[in-house]
């Protein structure tokens, strides 16, 4: 930072930018994890939020269990509500996984008689010109719970 | 106040070293905007409310460290949730830290305070001016203009929306769920809202990116302040994050130069963006427009 007192010792001169350079680390990997894994752009530290409608207010996480017959909407359990969030924030395989794996364990009714959990994340966007929102499909993950639970 | 009394507490207002204001107003900001759960907001008020009470304390490292733990414990916690505010509230604590064991403290905290600014307004202008398919083209402001609730005063002052106008749109976006054509929706976009959105992205781009160039290029030292004061009373007087904007506030003084003025008017915002936050003053203007 200063070069006045530049005899002293390097760490000193140093620990001033460490801040600086983690900002810019965070910011770098938060643009990475957007493009890569679709985080929201205005979650993970990089300032991008007010930059875009696809914010967490503008997904939302389905999730269903499969089996024999027609696919069943299992609701999100009230205390796993926040784990949803982040779900839809950062939609990760394994973040999905784990996710479909959890509500299978804190929801057997909602899953009787069904082989495999699908959880999906969805957001919203808009028409540039009339702003139409239309739905579209982010991520979408199915884990096998075996031969129908229940 | 007498003018005598305000002239003597002006004077010692600007005696005050840069470096001691941007700590009190740094542990002022985490006081008022601590966290939201309690693990969260009971180690952060408890070590801003010593720092405050115990001047010697402040001007510690240690405290700093703790403070930096603290917070960055709630981006950790929460992590992807926590809004971007909150990761700058722990680098700054961090860099208060660093800067407080550097040789020259004073300058350093200056140099890394206006460094912080620029890289935050750098990446902001990143996001919104390439990264982001839907800001250039105005979408952003326009659909936030129409259905995000923190911006329904605005929209009512100045984008041509009423209350009765927000209902009828939430009835046509759900017939349009039921599957309604949009175009037989019903749902309206007044031309004043279409127009104030253009004019939110344009000044938007320009005052973010001016003050990403402000910052980091060295030859920017004229404007920086009043760009930074700037932004924060226009902004933040329509979105409601002040936590960021007393932050922002903090980062001015700390880089700010000695004169009284520039202290002045950052000291001014911060306070102006209490009375943003705190006094209704928006939802009485748009009913005042409304009625």
């Amino acid at each position: 930072m200063s070069r006045a007192g530049s005899g002293g010792p390097r760490w000193r001169r140093l620990a001033p930018w460490l801040a600086p350079a983690a900002l810019v680390a965070i910011a770098l990997h938060q643009i990475a994890l957007a493009h890569l894994v679709d985080l929201s752009p205005w979650k993970g530290g990089g300032y991008g939020m007010f930059s875009t409608t696809d914010r967490g207010g503008a997904r939302s996480v389905r999730i269903h269990a499969l089996g024999d017959g027609p696919a069943r909407r299992v609701p999100v359990p009230p205390h796993l509500v926040n784990r949803a969030y982040r779900v839809r924030d950062l939609p990760r395989a394994s973040a999905l996984d784990a996710f479909a794996r959890e509500i299978a364990r804190e929801s057997p009714d909602a899953v009787v008689g069904a082989r495999r959990v699908r959880v999906e994340v969805w957001r919203t966007r808009h028409d540039p010109e009339s702003l139409e929102p239309r739905r579209e499909m982010l991520r979408r993950r199915e884990v096998w719970l075996g031969e129908g639970r229940g | 106040m007498s003018g005598g009394r305000a002239a003597s507490w002006l004077r010692e207002l600007a005696e005050i070293d840069r470096r001691v204001l941007a700590v009190r107003v740094t542990l002022l900001l985490l006081l008022l905007n601590p966290g939201l759960g309690w693990s969260e907001r009971v180690p952060v008020l408890i070590l801003a409310g010593a720092g405050l009470l115990a001047p010697g304390l402040a001007s510690r490292p240690g405290l700093w460290l703790a403070l930096c733990v603290a917070t960055g414990w709630r981006v950790v916690q929460g992590w992807p949730l926590s809004d971007n505010h909150d990761y700058l509230t722990s680098l700054w604590c961090l860099a208060l830290a660093t800067c407080l064991v550097a040789e020259t403290p004073r300058p350093a905290l200056a140099t890394t305070a206006r460094w912080m600014l620029g890289l935050t307004f750098l990446f902001a202008t990143l996001w919104k001016g390439v990264l982001s398919p839907d800001f250039v083209d105005g979408t952003f402001f326009r659909v936030t203009l129409l259905e995000d609730d923190r911006f329904t005063n605005f929209a009512i002052v100045v984008g041509g929306m009423s209350d009765a106008l927000f209902d009828a749109n939430d009835e046509a976006l759900a017939r349009h769920a039921e599957g309604v054509p949009w175009d037989e929706s019903g749902f309206v976009e007044p031309t004043a809202g279409r127009r104030a959105a253009g004019l939110l992205t344009a000044y938007t781009l320009a005052i973010e990116g001016g003050l990403a160039v402000a910052f980091l290029w060295p030859g920017g030292a004229r404007i920086r302040d009043a760009l930074l004061v700037l932004f924060a009373v226009s902004t933040f007087s329509v979105a409601s994050v002040a936590g960021f904007g007393w932050l922002l506030m903090a980062l001015g003084i700390a880089q700010c130069d000695e004169r009284l003025a520039p202290r002045l008017a950052y000291l001014g915002a911060f306070f102006l963006i209490l009375v943003y936050e705190w006094v209704p003053w928006s939802d009485a203007l748009a009913r005042s427009v409304q009625s």
